[in-house]
This record gives C-alpha cells, sequence and structure tokens, in this order.
C-alpha cells in the first residue's frame, strides 16, 4: 500500500482496540471493574483484610455490621457465629472462589478439548463413541453428578476441583469438535494434510488459533458456572473444609442465620451474585469483541 | 400457521398436562390427603392466637416436625432415632423404659432367669395384632428368631447375644444366651424386638409388613406419605391400662432446619426436636417455647495411642485436655446445652462416674499444657496433629472443632483440621483410618455402662483405633459384662472410667443437652435417650 | 423425517448403556454402602457379614453385568433401607416433581414472555435495561438463598403461603416461584432477541408500511414467530426443573424425586441414587428428542436427512 494510504487506514488511537470498545460497552466495563476488584481481593488479601480469616473473637459472636445498631466500626460488616470477622473473610474468599472457577475450567477445558479434538479431526467411529458419550453425561443434571461424586469423597479444594472440572467438559467437547469440523473443511488445512504435515502441527497451528476466541468466551461463562457449583455443593455440606474460606461455605454455614443475623449469609450472598454478574457482564462483552463479524470497529 | 399454532398448543397443552397429571397422580397415591393435618392448612389458626393456646389442641391432634423421614418399616432392620421410637409406640415389646429409665413391662407378665443363661417369660393373654390375628408366644420365637438368623438385619449385631429360642406353651417362652447377659431386659425392650406376626409375614412376605405395619402396641400406622408425612391413631384393642394421649399424631419430615423453625414458629409444626442454639431467642418468644432435656450423647475425640503417633505420649494427650476451655465451650458456643465431662458414660446411665461430670471435668489450665509439652520434649510448633470431625450431623460440631483446634493452636500444636461429612465420618470410624484427633458424638442406647465401655476393655474392638491396651481395664471389662448383681456390676464400670479417664483413650469434652421447641399449648417431658415417645408430649395447663 | 427420528431413536440406546455404566461406577467406586447402616459401635464381622449378603464382594465388573442384566428385565434392585423396590419407589415421586416443575415453568412462562416482548418492543430504553439486570440477577442468584428468603418473607413474615410440605394447592406457590425465577432468567433474553430480530425482518416492515398498527403487528406476526426457539426452551428446561429441583425440594421439604434423591445419597441408599439419576436422564433424553420434533414441526425450513 502507498504510504499516505497506510496512514488513512490505520487512524492512530490514543487507547488500544480493546479498551476503546469496553468503554463503549457499559456493562463491558462494570463487568471487568467488578472481576478487577474480585481479583485484586484474591491477590491481595493479606494486605487488604483487617484481620487474618481465622482469628476468632469469641467475646464477640454474631456482631451487626457497623452501619447497624450494635455494631461498630471494628467488624465492618459484623461477626459470624464463631466470631470471625465478615469482611476479612468476604476478602480471603476471593481467593478460592477463583481458585475454584478457574482451575475448574482448566480441567474441563483441558478434557474436553481433548475429546473435542479426536472427535472433531478423526471423525468416524472415535467422533460417534464421544458423542455419545457427551450425550450421555448431557442428561444428567451437572449438580447431581457433583453431588454424588463428591458424597463419595472427603470435601476439600482439591475434590472439588477435580470434580467440578470433570463434570463440565462436555462444553469444550461440543464447541472444540463443531469448530474443528468446520476447519477441516477449510482450503488451507486440506492442503496442510495434502502435503503430508503431521497431525499435531495442523492441529497446534492451524485450528488451535482459529478456536481460540469462542474457547475464552465458553471458559468466561463457566468460571462463572464453577462458582455457582460450588454453592450448591457448599449448600448441601459437600464444599470445601476450614480452614479453607469460600462464599459458597460461608453462604451454607450463615444460611440458619437468616431470620435472626441477616448479615452472616447476606454479605457472601451479595458477594457472589455480584462476581457471577460481574463475569457474565464481562464474558457477553468478549463474545461481542470478538465476534469475527464485528472486527470491522 | 395451523402447524405452529398447533405446535403451540401442544406444548400449553403440555405443560397444563404435567400440573394436572402431578396434581391428580398424586392425590390418589395419598387417598387421604385432602385430610391432612388441618394446622399445616392456611395460615388462619395462626393468625388470632387463642386466649389460651391449649385451647387449639382439644381436637386431640399433635404435628411434629422432625429432621427425617422415616427410612424402614422393618422393626428388626432400623437404627433411626425415629423408626425406633415408632416401634415403641406401634408395636410391642416385652418391656418399656419410662421417663426415669425404669423398666417397666409391656407384653410379659412375669419371667425368671432359671440359669446363667436361661430366661423364661410369660406374656399377656388377649392381645391381639390390628388384623385380628392372637399374639402368641409364636409370634414372639419367630420375630427373635429372625434376629438371631438374618445376619443381612441391621438388628442382627445386637442378637448375637441370642442363641436360641424355645415355645413352651401359648404363653410361655424361653430364651437361651450365648454368654450370661445382665443387660437381657434391655434386649427384650428395644424397637428392635418387636414382635411381628408369623402368620402374616410368612404368608405374605415382610414386604406387606412394611408396606402397612400389622402391630399390636398403643398406637398404629395408619398413613405413610414418604417425604411429606406419616400419622398414627390410637389402637382401639389396647391391652395396656394407660391409654393413648392423643387422637392423631402427625409427623412431617422438614431436611432443612431453618425451614423446620419457620414451620414451628407460623403453627405449621407444634413440636420440633433440636432447636439449632441461634434459634433459641426465636423459638424462646411469641406462640412458642424450648423445653431442654439431657441426653446421653457425649462430644468426644478419639485418640490414637498407636505407637509412633505424637498422641502415643501420655503427656501430649494430658496437654490437650488442658489446652481445652469445656467450660466456654458449653456455655458460649452451646449456650448452656452442654455440661463438661470426662467420661463417655451418659449421666443418666447405671454406672456412671459422677467425679467425672460437671466442673470437676474441666481442667483448662493453657499455661500448665504448655509446660508439659515443654516437660515431654516439644517447643511451641513441634507437634502438629490432625483432628477429623463431622460437619452438621452434631449439635454445633463444626463450630466446636474449630474453637479446639484454635485452643491447641494458642498451646503451641499446629491443627490440620479436616472436616468431613456424615458418611465419610463414619467409614473413618469403622474402617479405623482415623488420625491423632477424631471429633465425634457417641450416644448409648443400651442404657447399660458395659455398652460404651467396650473402647477400653474389648481389645479386639479398639485395635486400630485407638490402640489402647491397659490389661487391667480388660480384665474388669470382661468382669462387667458377665457380672449379675447391678451394684458390683456399677462399681466395676466405675473404676474402668476413673482409669480411662487418666489415660484418655478417649477425651470427652461435653454432654449434649437436647432443645425442644414447643407450641406454648403443649409441654414436652424430654427422655434421656433422645428417643420421643408422643405422650410425653402432653396439652399444657 | 421419519427415518431421522428412528435414527435418533436407535442412538438413544448406546447412550443409555452409557449412562448405566456411568451411574454404576459413580456409586460403586468408592466408599462402603454398608456404613451407615450398622450403628457406628458394630462389631466388623456384622459389618463383613452384612456386606457378603449384599453381594458387595465381587469384583466390579461381575457386579456391572449383573445389574446391567437386571435393568435389561426392568429390575434396577430394592431400596437397601425400606425392601421395596427402587423403580416403584422413585417412580410414585416422578408425578410430585413434575407438579411443581409444571407449575414453575408456567409461573416462567407468565412471567417471562410478556417482559421479553416489551424489553424488546423499548429496546435500550430503562426498562429494557432494568429487566435485563433482574435476569442476569436471576442467573446469578443461589436458589437456595432465593427460597429461604421467600419463606421468609411471604410465609413467616406476612404470613400469606405455608412454610413447607405439599399439602395445600397454596403450598405449590413459594416453591413454584423459586424455580420460575431462574428459568424466567433464562428465558427472558431469548423471547427478546428473537422479538428483536423477527421485528427487523421484511414482512414485518412490509406490514407497518401498510399503515397495520403496531400492536396488531406484535400481536398477529411476531409473537408467534417470537416464540418458536421458546417452544424448545420449555422441553428443554423440563428435566432442569425435575432433576436441578433438589435444592428447592430440599428447602421447601417438596417430597418430590429430588428430596428422595438427597435422602438416598446421604443414606447410601445405592439402588435408590442409581435408579433416580437414571430415570433423570432418560426424561432428559425424552425432552429433547421432543422439543426437535415440536421444532421441526413448526419451522418447515429445518429439515433432517
Amino acid at each position: 500500500m502507498k504510504k499516505k494510504d497506510q496512514a488513512y487506514h490505520e487512524q492512530k488511537h490514543l487507547l488500544p482496540r480493546w479498551l476503546r470498545s469496553l468503554w463503549h460497552s457499559k456493562t463491558g466495563l462494570l463487568g471487568f471493574f467488578i472481576v478487577a476488584v474480585v481479583v485484586i481481593c484474591a491477590v491481595f488479601a493479606p494486605q487488604i483484610a483487617p484481620y487474618p480469616p481465622n482469628e476468632m473473637h469469641p467475646i464477640d459472636m454474631l456482631k451487626p455490621p457497623a452501619f447497624s445498631a450494635g455494631g461498630s466500626a471494628k467488624y465492618l460488616l459484623g461477626t459470624d457465629n464463631l466470631g470471625y470477622d465478615i469482611l476479612s473473610r468476604l476478602i480471603y474468599g476471593a481467593r478460592v472462589s477463583l481458585v475454584i472457577g478457574v482451575l475448574s475450567v482448566v480441567v474441563a477445558g483441558v478434557i474436553g478439548t481433548l475429546f473435542g479434538l479426536i472427535a472433531g479431526y478423526y471423525g468416524g467411529i472415535l467422533d460417534s463413541i464421544i458423542m455419545r458419550i457427551t450425550d450421555a453425561f448431557h442428561s444428567i443434571p451437572r449438580t447431581l453428578l457433583a453431588l454424588v461424586a463428591v458424597s463419595m469423597m472427603s470435601g476439600g479444594l482439591v475434590t472439588l476441583i477435580i470434580v467440578i472440572g470433570v463434570t463440565g467438559w462436555i462444553t469444550y467437547a461440543r464447541l472444540i469438535r463443531s469448530e474443528v469440523l468446520s476447519l477441516r473443511q477449510r482450503e488451507f488445512v486440506k492442503a496442510a494434510i495434502t502435503i503430508g504435515t503431521p497431525d499435531w502441527q495442523i492441529i497446534w497451528k492451524h485450528i488451535m488459533p482459529n478456536v481460540f476466541s469462542s474457547f475464552v468466551v465458553v471458559s468466561t461463562l463457566a468460571v462463572a458456572a464453577s462458582i455457582l457449583a460450588e454453592t450448591s455443593l457448599s449448600f448441601l455440606g459437600l464444599g470445601i473444609n476450614p480452614p479453607d474460606i469460600s462464599w459458597g461455605f460461608m453462604l451454607s454455614t450463615g444460611r440458619n442465620y437468616l431470620a435472626t443475623h441477616w448479615w452472616v449469609a447476606t454479605w457472601p450472598g451479595l458477594a457472589l451474585t455480584i462476581t457471577v454478574l460481574g463475569i457474565m457482564f464481562l464474558g457477553n462483552w468478549l463474545r461481542d469483541y470478538l465476534d469475527p463479524h464485528n472486527q470491522g470497529l | 400457521m395451523t402447524k405452529k399454532a398447533m405446535a403451540l398448543l401442544m406444548v400449553a397443552a403440555m405443560v397444563l398436562a404435567l400440573a394436572a397429571c402431578g396434581g391428580s397422580a398424586s392425590s390418589s397415591a395419598a387417598p387421604a390427603s385432602s385430610a391432612a393435618p388441618a394446622s399445616s392448612d392456611a395460615p388462619a389458626s395462626s393468625e388470632a392466637p387463642a386466649a389460651n393456646p391449649a385451647d387449639q389442641f382439644a381436637d386431640g391432634v399433635l404435628v411434629i416436625g422432625t429432621g427425617s423421614d422415616l427410612l424402614s418399616t422393618d422393626p428388626a432392620n432400623q437404627n433411626q432415632t425415629n423408626s425406633q421410637d415408632l416401634f415403641h409406640m406401634i408395636g410391642s415389646q416385652m418391656f418399656h423404659r419410662d421417663l426415669d429409665f425404669n423398666i417397666i413391662p409391656d407384653l410379659c407378665v412375669s419371667y425368671e432367669q432359671t440359669d446363667d443363661v436361661t430366661w423364661e417369660f410369660k406374656i399377656r393373654e388377649g392381645v391381639k395384632f390390628n388384623n385380628g390375628e392372637d399374639l402368641t408366644a409364636e409370634d414372639v420365637a419367630f420375630s427373635y428368631d429372625r434376629l438371631i438368623n438374618d445376619t443381612a438385619l441391621v438388628g442382627h449385631s445386637y442378637y448375637t447375644a441370642f442363641e436360641s429360642t424355645e415355645v413352651v406353651d401359648d404363653y410361655t417362652i424361653r430364651v437361651k444366651t450365648v454368654a450370661p447377659r445382665p443387660d437381657m431386659l434391655t434386649l427384650v425392650s428395644m424397637s428392635e424386638s418387636t414382635i411381628l406376626p408369623k402368620d402374616y409375614v410368612e404368608a405374605n412376605g415382610i414386604e406387606a409388613y412394611m408396606r402397612q405395619p400389622v402391630t399390636s402396641g398403643m398406637y398404629q400406622l395408619t398413613e405413610w406419605v414418604p417425604d411429606d408425612h406419616y400419622t398414627i391413631v390410637p389402637n382401639p384393642d389396647y391391652y395396656g391400662e394407660n391409654k393413648a394421649t392423643w387422637n392423631e399424631v402427625v409427623y412431617r419430615p422438614i431436611p432443612e432446619s431453618s425451614t423446620r423453625v419457620s414451620e414451628l414458629l407460623t403453627g405449621g409444626v407444634d413440636v420440633i426436636y433440636n432447636v439449632p442454639v441461634n434459634e433459641w431467642e426465636r423459638v424462646g418468644s411469641g406462640e412458642t417455647h424450648i423445653d431442654y432435656g439431657e441426653t446421653s450423647r457425649v462430644m468426644l475425640m478419639v485418640t490414637r495411642l498407636t505407637e509412633g503417633t505424637v498422641t502415643s505420649d501420655p503427656k501430649v494427650r494430658q496437654a490437650i485436655e488442658m489446652a481445652i476451655d469445656k467450660t466456654t465451650i458449653c456455655e458460649q458456643l452451646l449456650q448452656g446445652a452442654g455440661t463438661p465431662t470426662r467420661t463417655r458414660v451418659g449421666s443418666a446411665v447405671p454406672g456412671f462416674n459422677t467425679d467425672l461430670f460437671g466442673d470437676a471435668a474441666d481442667l483448662y489450665d493453657p499455661e500448665g499444657a504448655k509446660a508439659l509439652l515443654a516437660e515431654a520434649g516439644y517447643n511451641p510448633g513441634d507437634i502438629t496433629v490432625t483432628l477429623t470431625s463431622p460437619s452438621g450431623r452434631y449439635l454445633m460440631d463444626t463450630e466446636m472443632s474449630q474453637m479446639i483446634a484454635a485452643y491447641l493452636e494458642a498451646v503451641g500444636i499446629h491443627v490440620n483440621l479436616e472436616l468431613v461429612d456424615s458418611t465419610v465420618m463414619g467409614n473413618m470410624f469403622n474402617e479405623k483410618t482415623n488420625k491423632e484427633l477424631f471429633l465425634i458424638g457417641l450416644s448409648d442406647a443400651q442404657y447399660d455402662g458395659c455398652y460404651p465401655l467396650a473402647h477400653y476393655g474389648d481389645k479386639a474392638r479398639v485395635a486400630g483405633q485407638t490402640d489402647y491396651d491397659n490389661p487391667k481395664v480388660q480384665e474388669l471389662y470382661q468382669q462387667a459384662l458377665v457380672e449379675l448383681d447391678p451394684e458390683k456390676k456399677e462399681a466395676l464400670e466405675r473404676e474402668i472410667q476413673a482409669i480411662a479417664a487418666d489415660e484418655r483413650p478417649h477425651i470427652c469434652i461435653a454432654q449434649l443437652k437436647a432443645a425442644f421447641g414447643v407450641n406454648n399449648g403443649l409441654e414436652i417431658h424430654p427422655r434421656m435417650d433422645s428417643n420421643g415417645m408422643a405422650d410425653e408430649i402432653t396439652i399444657a395447663k | 423425517m421419519l427415518r431421522y427420528f428412528l435414527k435418533r431413536i436407535g442412538q438413544m440406546i448406546p447412550v443409555l448403556l452409557i449412562i448405566t455404566l456411568i451411574v454404576f461406577l459413580l456409586v460403586n467406586v468408592a466408599g462402603d454402602p454398608t456404613a451407615n447402616m450398622l450403628p457406628l459401635d458394630a462389631p466388623p464381622e456384622a459389618r463383613e457379614a452384612l456386606r457378603e449378603a449384599m453381594g458387595l464382594n465381587r469384583p466390579l465388573a461381575v457386579q456391572y453385568v449383573d445389574y446391567l442384566g437386571d435393568v435389561l428385565r426392568g429390575d434396577f434392585g430394592t431400596s437397601y433401607r425400606s425392601n421395596l423396590p427402587a423403580f416403584e419407589l422413585a417412580m410414585e415421586r416422578i408425578p410430585v416433581s413434575l407438579k411443581l416443575a409444571g407449575t414453575a415453568l408456567l409461573f416462567a412462562l407468565i412471567m417471562a414472555i410478556p417482559l421479553g416482548i416489551f424489553s424488546a418492543q423499548f429496546a435500550n430504553s430503562p426498562f429494557d435495561l432494568v429487566v435485563s439486570g433482574i435476569s442476569v440477577l436471576g442467573r446469578a442468584m443461589p436458589n437456595f438463598w432465593v427460597g429461604i428468603m421467600l419463606i421468609l418473607l411471604f410465609a413467616v413474615h406476612l404470613k400469606w403461603f405455608p412454610v413447607s410440605g405439599a399439602a395445600t394447592a397454596s403450598s405449590l406457590v413459594l416453591p413454584a416461584l423459586t424455580l420460575a425465577i431462574q428459568s424466567a432468567s433464562q428465558i427472558i433474553p431469548l423471547v427478546r432477541s428473537n422479538m428483536l430480530s423477527i421485528m427487523n425482518e421484511d414482512y414485518i416492515r412490509t406490514a407497518r408500511s401498510k399503515g397495520l398498527r403496531e400492536s396488531l403487528i406484535i400481536c398477529t406476526h411476531a409473537f408467534k414467530n417470537a416464540l418458536v426457539p421458546v417452544v424448545t426452551i420449555v422441553a428443554l428446561e423440563l428435566p432442569g426443573l425435575i432433576g436441578g429441583a433438589l435444592i428447592t425440594e430440599t428447602v421447601f421439604a417438596w417430597p418430590g424425586l429430588g428430596q428422595f434423591l438427597i435422602q438416598a445419597i446421604n443414606n447410601k441408599d445405592m439402588a435408590v441414587v442409581q435408579v433416580c439419576i437414571f430415570l433423570i436422564a432418560v426424561i432428559t433424553l425424552a425432552a429433547n428428542l421432543l422439543a426437535d420434533l415440536v421444532y421441526c414441526l413448526i419451522d418447515p425450513r429445518i429439515r433432517y436427512d
């Protein structure tokens, strides 16, 4: 291209493209902000939290939040039934909720992508078998599967990550499979096969990069789903164990206090809802941003 | 357009049909559901509180909210509190226990122990099952033989004590035991020993019995809609002198504890067992109140004494007990629903050692604990123990384990807290995979000191779990097992408890109280064994 | 088309087999089913005897083949606890869950369809944003929280409805509402986006240019077409409302399949757990097939060869 045409086409902008798009989408911005706050809480918990999360204050059990009658600035959001400061536990809880959310998605992603790739790329009987297996898993509600699995083992962080991860693989398998199927028909892939490029190279260099954007979008929403799954499991008593803290655990133990000491369950409930909301908003924005039809923006 | 309309109509029809067919199916499955308990109907009954709350019980209908449904209606194949209660009320056993744990005759009119291992019981005449059959010694033999021979029954494990039965005549039965059993009368008063109708069960199978139990006791089961409710009404042909207090008792299983409390507060149920501590204030005001009762459940830590574990050192165990402030746990955490204890035996059980209960049981001395640990050669932070605890199975168990962990940390013992669910806890206990400390709440349905003391005296039983091996204790235990003189037996049992308290195969924390949520129109007279007979709930004066 | 559906039904068979395998493995791989059946203090010999009597000591493969054989004959085993056939026990519960699911779906549609249509009509207005916000919120809130809050507000405080159980018609309202809120949150965005895309279609513009009133256009043309994917959503939400209502049924003590299943899991009543999962899976598969059928009938452009 001639130099002046180039200059015309490459308008200079102050901010990178994604930031501009984020700014335009109000909900996306809100989502980004929320997720950023949660991540900061998770990473910098020891610096931000007023108390260590497992420090009991037995004399101050069940104190109301600072703005309520009987509350004090000592415990901004109040204390729970064991005398723990709720605000500190909320901040530390972000860690576990995020860890479970992200790592279980990694587990699901790895398993699902593997199966999806095999099914889509090799086709034939492998494809049929894998598709029937996904149908079988799909017909059993995820919470139920996770519930039965966790009830067999003792709870705990690792068990949860594995179980929630393993029960979520089918979304990825189906997504990757359909992407691979359509990509396989594309000329450049057919060409690569003809000239004898090894399979793994085709997959790695040609197929994976094209699958990337859908993968990212699905993953953000999957993180939200994992966080909610952990909450349900905690409700049924099968979630993480102390001294680990998660919002789901706080909500589950606090639910019996809803009528008498509303703050014990309400703060973690809000934290959960807002975080999931934020992730969903972010995911929606990402989907629009990465949509190939919108690339012209 | 027509196709679309058709499809839409199809869907609408589907949705409506679901709601309708679900409705008609459920009403055909429960024919009397339209006569559902009056007090769970429209809340009108609780809108205008009667001047005297006792008036609402003039119709003699009582509604109880329980935490779980009946699991099995085969008396020999169950061990849940609610089915035990049920069979005590609808079935006949040789004896019953009253509120003060005294044995009172039910079916049995007289008995005689002809030798160390042979007992002869004479039963009442004229007792009928509610299908018209007479209850004779044949039925007793049938029921007991089943417990002796069928190893798949849950109740069988108690009746390995019996060797055989012999029908002497229509109203006399002889039972031979394997070894002398001082707890014989207990064994024949348990709900598992409910007498079954031989002819009926042989003709129709136990499954038919389980669908509609054929019984002979004070009440009878008229209706069971699983997960919804089960109802008992008085047996008009009951043989006993005491008549049933209530015209109808309805049990409603409500698993979610906050929902159960809400039902009590709105008048949907009249009584609930085990009110959670934080709800005591709410339940204690308004139209309801709380009645407390002692139980025989003791929260304790099973300690591993196996060679090589850090808790095999008696000084460490002593330091652990001294580190824990049992009084604060009982008063702050349990809000008074617990009493410190150093023995596994419940306070109302024969053979209980009173020196190990109450204030004397709190050895709280954190400085002393630290000194003891130093004496044993440990600096703060040297020791790490794993504390395994169930979560949500016993009153405040999760919180208690966290408090214990905090107390131990305060004297320099590092704690890995492992919370497990009920089933995993059961597995660990049975498979003896417990680690250094294992928090559990054990109770005693046998009203016999020997039963809990098996954990100290039966070497085979404790092998692999605590590995407690004190030959003197084992000897005392074997003696107590066959000692037929109650006073001598209790003396032996007290001695065992004193030794065990100092050697600490179990570190006991507190004996729990039960809290019952009761409508103001009623009073409850709680039992120590955490079983509950409907007739112990009476209308308030 | 018939051929397509026969093929689909044929495909269901290996799926069902795989489901039985998943269910079997899940339930038999870890833990001892006899753990909760005997008192904690029972001697080990009693426990061993029980395991033998239940056939739990045989190799897994043998147990599975046995299980499969029974299933094919319609025998799903006996509930260890109550000694009654697990299949019958589960089937008894299904109508109760269906009643709740059906009512929840009805509530969800009553809420979602008008809200979806109006937010499409007034797209990007404050109304639209509020509705969007509410529907995202409905997906993000844990359903037991919603349930408990509804109980506290409407049953305890206002005393309009009973707290729990299935005794009267009004007991249906709160649990159905709890489930409906979640379903509606899924349905609203769908209705909205469908209405939006249809309203921009040519034939609508034609109708507008002919001078027809906007409301008439909405009611006659757009409405019917927008509903098409909703139809499939209804068929697809159904299994979620039955099998996924585990938590709601527990909170409200609703005696349906969900609560039955939770109790069975807690009590390690394996036969019941297996049959419940199996039934839920079958219902889901059937619902999916039905959704495809309805979709096919409605939209003549869809044809599967």
